[in-house]
């Protein structure tokens, strides 16, 4: 398939070291179904048919290069294959084609992933600190200024199991935003929260994206794409259908949605 | 992090240079790609040919991701480390590198079994004191059934080898139990972060160390007031913890990737834990073993440790042979086990 690269690959050898190489980059997933019924269950296992196997390609064929300090916004409908491009890019799944090069610390940030219901927000702090490889130091020095961004108040001292949905989302996004890796890959976390919390995000966003950290963006705000990214990559049912600026990805991908204005699509809803 | 950069300063990877970078939509097979999608599309594969796709498969899954890395950051300010991931090059994680980020997630490790505890007694009134009610539930349960409802039965000095025996036992199971539903019960956590998974087996023997922890004073208690002898040989019995814990690391880390890979092996664990449970020396005592029963028994995993166990319990030191028995069995499982969550690691997160 021919992709229109954002930034072509002989352009990319002028620029000193790319962060991020993606080329050919495909990757499945294999599924399991369950048989209806007990003959199925005994025909799947005496036969050596395995009709009950699926294998689903979830990106086909990708390729993209994004220099150090460029923020790329990834958009696209639900199953489109986002979130696995974010965990092939940190290796957290295999490609069945292709290469991914990456040149940094990287860091997945999927807020509230592995916060636990009995901690205390200020425990969760610790441990998603810990489970990103911060040091005990670092940590110390953290807790507070992460506590104080997700202004939770007294509820910081509260456990989990107590929060509301936006609360967990903004203790999720306050660790995910303070742990400092030089490519951050962040899954669908500017979503949620209040009015005044968003704004807090988009500053912090604002402030991540000023500091040189190279950022892959997957979310459905497409203001957000507008306001924050570099690049915009669409993807489409595991393929890229635009890959270039972001105003006219967004703009395409808006078109698809047979959406006229961006009014519809407001805000990261 | 999953993708561990390797020490290997000045050997870069053939990222950069790589000619095929060159042409992005250039032939897959170029790039060394393994078997893709077409496993579903070829007309009737032979065994022999699906046999090949599983190992190409299982090599482009089991690859470690090639990185270098150097203390420097250069003028952009990013550190010197790559990672590469590529499909079709096969290699086990290494050990020494992963054994070290292992080692700095041991906080992290530390914290995630704690909550583990915790999470048992979360919002009880009783709080940790259940951690003590239970085990002095379980042992009351057996003093009860042995004091009168098996009066003359059995030699009343059995009882606080039983309670002993039993506390070990449970212990060993719930590490084979939840160690090895651990990367299957967290599926979420799985493919959304890159510490290496080896940390979730790890922390679910720890939990299940840290529950354990008070049966030790339950047990303390019932051996001195049970008047059970005492002497030098209970300094033996740290050893044979030691023991233990290597066993239920390797148990852990095999079970795990084992349910993992086949979701089947879940629901047969509880029939071995069962098998376990009787043919281990922890409800009947050695010497009540005919000699060709004991011959058979002793060649069980399990044997040789808690035999060790009841013979400690009982007052008495337990040859070197027992031992050593116990040590080889817990070595083997913990290089077993080792060997196969390393060679399987990268392949976990897309089976769940």
């Amino acid at each position: 398939m021919n992709v229109s690269l954002a930034v072509a690959p002989e352009a990319a050898r002028t620029v000193p070291t790319p962060a991020i190489e993606v080329d050919g980059l495909s990757a499945s997933y294999r599924i399991r179904l369950d048989a209806p019924d007990l003959r199925s269950d005994l025909r799947n296992l005496l036969t050596r048919r395995r009709d009950n196997v699926r294998i689903v390609p979830a990106l086909r064929d990708v390729a993209f290069t994004m220099r150090r300090g460029a923020v790329l916004a990834v958009v696209g409908r639900n199953g489109a294959g986002k979130s696995t491009l974010l965990r092939v890019l940190c290796g957290i799944l295999m490609p069945d084609a292709g290469r991914v090069v990456v040149r940094g610390r990287l860091n997945l940030l999927k807020p509230g992933i592995g916060m636990n219901e009995v901690l205390s927000g200020r425990e969760n702090i610790r441990l998603g600190g810990l489970a990103a490889g911060l040091t005990e130091e670092r940590l110390a020095d953290l807790t507070d200024v992460i506590a104080d961004f997700a202004q939770l108040d007294e509820y910081i001292d509260f456990p989990l199991r107590t929060y509301s949905t936006g609360m967990r989302m903004r203790l999720g996004f306050a660790v995910a935003a303070h742990l400092d890796p030089e490519i951050l890959l962040i899954d669908e976390a500017l979503t949620g929260g209040d009015a005044a919390f968003q704004a807090h995000v988009a500053d912090r966003m604002a402030e991540l994206c000023g500091q040189g950290r190279t950022i892959v963006l997957v979310t459905h705000g497409l203001s957000s794409v507008k306001r924050m990214a570099t690049e915009a990559l669409w993807l489409h049912q595991g393929q890229v259908a635009a890959l270039g600026d972001p105003d006219d990805v967004t703009a395409q991908y808006m078109r698809y949605c047979r959406l006229e204005s961006l009014d519809m699509l407001f805000d990261d809803q | 992090m999953t993708g561990t950069p390797l020490s290997s300063p000045g050997a870069p990877t053939d990222a950069v240079s790589d000619p095929t970078w060159a042409s992005p939509d250039g032939d897959p097979a170029v790039l060394g790609a393994a078997a893709t999608l077409p496993e579903q599309k070829r007309p009737r594969p032979t065994r022999r040919d699906r046999r090949a796709t599983r190992r190409d498969r299982r090599r482009a899954a089991g690859q470690a991701p090639k990185a270098r890395q150097g203390d420097s950051t250069d003028e952009s300010g990013y550190s010197d480390v790559e990672y590469v991931f590529e499909a079709g090059v096969s290699a086990s994680t290494p050990l020494v590198p992963y054994v070290k980020s292992l080692w700095e997630r041991r906080r992290f490790m530390l914290e995630l079994a704690r909550a583990g505890v915790r999470g048992k007694q979360a919002s009880t009134i009783l709080g940790r004191l259940w951690g003590v009610i239970d085990p002095l539930f379980q042992a009351g349960l057996y003093y009860l059934l042995f004091t009168i409802i098996r009066r003359g039965g059995r030699p009343q000095d059995f009882l606080h080898i039983l309670i002993g025996g039993f506390f070990l036992f449970q212990l060993a199971m719930s590490a084979v139990n939840e160690g090895g539903r651990s990367i299957r019960g967290s599926k979420n956590f799985m493919l959304n972060s890159t510490f290496p998974r080896a940390v979730f087996p790890i922390t679910a023997v720890c939990t299940a160390v840290m529950r354990f922890a008070p049966s030790v004073l339950v047990y303390a208690a019932f051996h001195i007031g049970l008047g059970a002898p005492t002497g030098p040989q209970l300094l033996l019995l740290p050893v044979l913890f030691a023991i233990q814990l290597v066993l239920m690391l390797g148990l852990a880390l095999l079970v795990s990737t084992i349910v993992a890979l086949f979701t089947d092996a879940g629901n047969a664990i509880q029939y071995l834990t069962r098998i376990l449970f009787f043919t281990t020396p922890v409800i009947f005592p050695l010497d009540a073993l005919p000699p060709a029963v004991y011959n058979a028994l002793s060649w069980q995993p399990f044997f040789a440790l808690f035999a060790s166990y009841q013979t400690i319990f009982g007052g008495e030191v337990p040859g070197l042979g027992l031992l050593l028995q116990a040590a080889l069995w817990a070595v083997a499982f913990l290089v077993i086990g080792t060997r196969v969550f390393l060679r399987r690691e990268r392949e976990l997160a897309m089976r769940l």
